[in-house]
């Protein structure tokens, strides 16, 4: 099972096929969630989740990770997500936390509760929960 | 003679002027100086005081805010979302990098700490610092969020903190930041140390920044909040406020500094004292020297002038102005006192020459003894005193003219009055001065009065005259018949048949008729005395001779004196040398009286005859230890005809005492008695004079 991992894991990168997985840490006790689910976290239109507030956290802008992410999953552009930004800023709304690195990404994600994050699919620690994988 | 002042401590103009001069200029620097000294001194360190307060408050509230907006940066960076790195360790170096950001933003006194709820330092500005190891102050800051402290000093550090919340979980806190403020830092808000030193002192942990001065009031002892003045400085105090750990800026400036004002000023009015004097001395000389000098001349020229009451004196006229003036005036006042006085002296001088007169012409007056020598002598005088008039008796009727002088003679023996003439003034007419007319009428007067005194001279003495004449025919008129009546009786005392009681009869009647004859006697010879019809014939002798004249008297007088039981002696003697002048037969009259009176007024005891030379005189008393005379009797003892009538069974009439002494007298001597009262005895004293 071990051997078909990696072995898809080198296949994946000797494709240039690359898989973000959204992940949450153990103490986030959610299983499940849309496509829908996650965009509506990252973009603050949802805050609780089964009862839980969610934390999304964010890459830095000019990661290729995040833009990915932004294309992929949010179907926006930058700029469209700039004006976003900017007209439920008047409503109270903040984009969500930004992180520099993978690593303090995977920090933050293990430590709060409800946090939101996203991860190259190689990357993720086993302790974390993959709750939505994004093939690009 | 001295007119120097008797006050001691009276001033001259000149030290009055310089004293005035010395007040004027002085007593506003005095002022000033004690203003300076006291009031000035204190209000100007209470000025200093409210100044460098103000200063120091400055310099407080300056640190107060920085430290506050330091507080407020690391609140506002606790605050910041960036501080949810905390949870992940910092792995972004993103707090690290904002921190070192701010302390370079501050500046390099400052270090900042991130630390997680551990003490674990996250993040901090510190290179050296390996991560993830133990904030040192942990304790310190565990000990101020126990007591609620927004800051805590530990070392030379004031540390900021405020505590790190996550807004990713739900506002949990997951750290506190840390800013370490340096107060040694603090120095630079310290106003330079020429103007004194600036402390920060925070008592709770013995801090202080920046050195006190030394041998001033540590520290510790210092009371908190007041200002106070140390022996060299003043110590300005504020305290911190706000969130700041309890603390003071202590401001020590030194009084030379704080009062240099003060100082200086004084210096000048020291120095503006000194030149003030020295001017002011240069101004009393030059017064004194230029207007006070007049003054002094004329001063002295009025001593001057009053000790040598020489009025010819002047002032010499220097200056112009007042005292010029004053000069003139009182050389013109000299003037007209000397003119005055010579008019007053030359006036004088004619009075005196008149009175002169006046008086020469009354003593000559009263020398004249006869009415027309008196007139005559009158007119010639007046003639000779009034030079511009002509004077004439007339013993013709008054006309009533005002030239007229009037002679009214009183006649006292018959008590009326009758005109005797006038004296007339002929020449200029009489002036206004009623002196002049009372100076005639005065004359008249005393040609008047001189008259009257030889009418009554002349009066008087024919009635002594008369009465002299009659009293001398009277006693030859009397003796007559008293000798036939003494011869007849003295032929019945020697006739045979007469009984004894005739015999006795007659014997009364014959002593009777010798006392009236020796009665007779005295009345003659005191009527011949006061007639001035006794002959004396002085002549010189020598002290022996008058002795053996006394004796002689003496002798004719034991016989009686025996026959009382008296004892007659003589008593201190005198030596002298020179001639004494008398009349041998009337001295001997006269001791022999004053013997026999002693002899009469004795009943016992002694008499005694002394001699003693007294100025010019020889005395010789007669004393004894009669009856004495009272004071009475000795006022009346010489009056002729009185008698004291105390012995009315003894002879005499009295007359003896009073012919004595008008002869002594007539000899150039005198005669007095003495007693001590009644039954003291009596002491005669006759006086013969020396020869000249």
């Amino acid at each position: 099972m071990r051997k078909i991992v990696v072995l898809i894991f080198i296949v994946t990168l000797c494709m240039h096929a690359e898989v973000i997985a959204v992940v949450v840490g153990k103490q986030t006790p959610i299983e499940h969630l849309s496509a829908h689910q996650i965009k509506a976290v990252f973009l603050k239109k949802r805050e609780f989740l089964d009862g839980i507030r969610m934390k999304p956290i964010n890459l830095s802008p000019k990661s290729p990770l995040r833009r990915s992410f932004e294309k992929h999953l949010l179907k926006m552009d930058s700029e469209t997500l700039e004006r976003y930004w900017v007209q439920v800023h008047y409503r109270g709304h903040r984009p969500p936390y930004r992180v520099n690195s993978i690593e303090s990404m995977i920090r933050f994600v293990e430590r709060v509760r409800g946090a939101v994050g996203y991860l190259p699919q190689h990357e993720v620690p086993k302790d974390l929960k993959v709750l939505y994988r994004i093939a690009l | 003679m001295s007119f120097s002042p008797t006050k001691p401590y009276t001033m001259t103009l000149k030290n009055k002027i310089r004293l005035a001069l010395f007040s004027v200029a002085f007593l506003p620097f005095i002022i000033l100086l004690f203003y300076l000294q006291n009031m000035g001194k204190e209000r100007i360190i209470n000025e200093s005081f409210h100044l460098y307060h103000s200063q120091v408050h400055l310099v407080k509230k300056t640190i107060e805010q920085q430290i506050g907006s330091l507080h407020k940066e690391v609140r506002f960076m606790a605050s910041l979302d960036l501080m949810n790195d905390m949870i992940v360790n910092d792995v972004d170096k993103r707090i690290v990098s904002l921190l070192l950001h701010k302390q370079h933003d501050i500046g390099k006194g400052v270090q900042l700490y991130a630390v997680d709820n551990e003490m674990r330092i996250i993040a901090s500005t510190e290179k050296k610092r390996k991560s993830s190891a133990y904030f040192v102050e942990a304790y310190m800051l565990q000990k101020a969020l126990a007591s609620h402290k927004k800051m805590f000093i530990s070392g030379h550090v004031l540390f900021l903190y405020a505590p790190i919340q996550s807004t990713l979980q739900e506002n949990r806190q997951t750290g506190y930041l840390l800013l370490a403020y340096d107060l040694n830092v603090l120095q630079k808000f310290s106003p330079g140390q020429r103007n004194g030193t600036m402390v920060f002192y925070f008592p709770k942990y013995n801090i202080h920044i920046g050195a006190a001065p030394k041998n001033e009031t540590s520290l510790q002892d210092m009371p908190h909040r007041t200002d106070t003045i140390g022996e060299e400085y003043l110590i300005v105090n504020e305290s911190f406020e706000g969130d700041m750990p309890e603390g003071f800026v202590v401001y020590f400036v030194p009084k030379s500094h704080a009062l240099a004002f003060l100082d200086h000023f004084t210096y000048l009015i020291w120095g503006m004292l000194g030149a003030g004097t020295l001017i002011i001395a240069l101004l009393a000389w030059w017064i004194g020297k230029h207007i006070i000098k007049p003054v002094e001349a004329l001063t002295e020229t009025t001593q001057q002038i009053i000790n040598t009451q020489d009025y010819t004196t002047q002032v010499k006229v220097h200056t112009e102005g007042e005292i010029g003036i004053l000069s003139r005036h009182f050389n013109t006042l000299i003037l007209t006192v000397r003119d005055t006085l010579d008019a007053l002296e030359e006036e004088n001088r004619r009075r005196l020459e008149r009175f002169v007169q006046l008086i020469t012409i009354f003593n000559a007056l009263i020398q004249t003894e006869t009415d027309e020598a008196c007139v005559d002598l009158a007119v010639g005088e007046l003639d000779k005193l009034i030079e511009n008039a002509h004077f004439q008796f007339s013993a013709e009727p008054l006309v009533g003219t005002p030239d007229e002088m009037p002679l009214f003679v009183t006649d006292h023996a018959e008590g009326t009055e009758h005109y005797y003439g006038k004296i007339i003034r002929k020449g200029t007419p009489l002036s206004d001065d009623p002196n002049e007319a009372r100076f005639y009428s005065a004359i008249a007067s005393m040609v008047t009065l001189q008259l009257e005194r030889i009418e009554l001279l002349r009066q008087i003495r024919s009635v002594s005259e008369a009465k002299s004449v009659f009293i001398s025919y009277m006693s030859h008129e009397l003796r007559t018949p008293l000798h036939a009546i003494l011869g007849a009786t003295q032929y019945l005392i020697g006739y045979e048949a007469l009984t004894p009681e005739q015999q006795e009869k007659v014997g009364k009647i014959e002593s009777s008729a010798s006392h009236l004859l020796a009665m007779i006697n005295d009345m003659l010879d005191l009527a011949q005395i006061e007639a001035g019809k006794i002959e004396i014939n002085m002549a010189n002798y020598t002290l022996p001779d008058i002795t053996e004249k006394v004796s002689e008297s003496m002798a004719m007088v034991e016989l009686l004196a025996e026959q009382k039981g008296l004892v007659l002696k003589e008593g201190t003697k005198v030596t002298f040398e020179g001639t004494l002048c008398t009349d041998e037969k009337y001295l001997k009259q006269i001791v022999l009286n004053l013997l026999s009176n002693a002899v009469k007024y004795t009943d016992n005891g002694e008499i005694t005859v002394s001699y003693s030379m007294q100025e010019e005189y020889l005395a010789i008393t007669v004393s004894d230890t009669g009856i004495g005379l009272s004071d009475e009797d000795m006022v009346t003892v010489f009056d002729a005809y009185k008698q004291i009538r105390n012995r009315h069974h003894e002879q005499g009439n009295g007359l003896g005492l009073a012919i004595s002494k008008k002869l002594a007298k007539l000899c150039g001597g005198d005669l007095y008695l003495e007693s001590d009262g009644r039954g003291m005895g009596t002491s005669a004293t006759l006086l013969l004079p020396k020869c000249l």
